[in-house]
């Protein structure tokens, strides 16, 4: 069970770690790369709480096409946020 | 950089203060009983009376006890796909040249992750109704694949293997199509709208392919990746592409 909360706790903590960094950059690629980092931190989180069937959905929409999306879009506008 | 850290610091401090909070409460405690409504699809989804013959519960709810409520969710991404093609208004597809792509290494190793993703995602999505997983997950698993082809290889690729994009839609309308098939032919029987077992065989050849789901999941699976994998060849298209294409609508 401790291993749960520790498991729990570290993925928590990432994630924070990792939108704080996405919301703060200034470079849009970098941001993404944060944002697929966050998604990653998301995934152990739901196969923690067994919670598979959520997790395969979300593992492939956030971490491949969403951040396949926003660097396509990416690529149209602006690298860096002014 | 300095106020940065401090947001963080100050962010952390936030995250560890609504902790202490919820474990004050007690709600960090998992409960110790299944809701009823939980006991209901543990027991009904294979062995009950009310069976929908698949040991996947989740599966069961989606495509069967709440049938409905995925229609609804595939009608809407359905419409989110249309609406996203509806803004690149493009009738043809780019001249056929030779992509330059990137270099051999990475060449060579989406090859052999591309024929992975393949596999992995006809599994997640055919093993919908046994194991977790199901055709909107193989489906959008499937959809990595053309997303890594395309900056590797170039779009290219894919239109001179005649993967265009207006292929793809008719893809996605010929599997939606048959899931809306697969939930009206119990009607022509005298049966309900979305039967499951009492109108499709729970095993074929000995295999348990749960009815309907299977269809089901076999469909979405190729609607989802289709969808994704049209919008990801229109957005790769250049600009002066879509510039191109929106001066002769004009004209």
């Amino acid at each position: 069970m401790i291993l749960v909360y520790l498991t729990l706790l570290f993925a928590g903590l990432l994630s924070t770690l990792f939108t704080y960094l996405a919301v703060t950059e200034k470079d849009l690629l970098k941001a993404a790369a944060y944002s697929a980092g966050q998604s990653i931190a998301y995934s152990i989180l739901f196969q923690v709480f067994a919670a598979t069937d959520i997790l395969l959905a979300y593992i492939a929409i956030s971490v491949g096409v969403y951040s396949g999306l926003l660097i396509f879009i990416v690529s149209k506008t602006e690298r860096f946020e002014v | 950089m300095g106020r940065r850290l401090l947001g963080l610091v100050f962010v952390y401090s936030l995250a560890l203060a609504l902790a202490l909070v919820v474990y004050a409460t007690g709600s960090l405690q998992p409960p110790h009983e299944i809701k009823r409504l939980g006991v209901f699809y543990v027991e009904e989804t294979f062995f009950g009376n009310m069976t929908a013959m698949s040991p996947e519960a989740v599966t069961a709810i989606v495509w069967d006890y709440r049938g409905l409520d995925t229609v609804y969710e595939t009608a809407v991404f359905f419409l989110a796909v249309v609406a996203g093609l509806a803004v690149f208004r493009v009738s043809k597809t780019p001249p056929l040249k030779r992509g330059v792509g990137l270099t051999e290494i990475s060449r060579t190793s989406t090859k052999i992750v591309a024929a992975l993703i393949v596999v992995v995602s006809a599994s997640i999505a055919l093993h919908g109704h046994l194991t977790p997983g199901g055709g909107f997950q193989g489906g959008s698993t499937l959809a990595i694949a053309p997303l890594l082809v395309i900056p590797i290889f170039s779009y290219y690729a894919l239109l001179a293997r005649r993967l265009t994009p207006g292929l793809l839609v008719t893809l996605r309308g010929l599997a939606l199509t048959a899931i809306g098939l697969v939930a009206l032919l119990p009607v022509f029987k005298g049966l309900e709208v979305v039967t499951n077992i009492r109108f499709y065989p729970a095993y074929i050849l000995g295999q348990l392919v749960s009815g309907s789901l299977l269809l089901y999941n076999s469909s979405e699976y190729i609607a989802v990746a289709s969808g994704f994998a049209a919008v990801f060849l229109y957005l790769s298209f250049e600009e002066e592409f879509h510039e191109e294409e929106r001066g002769e609508d004009h004209e």
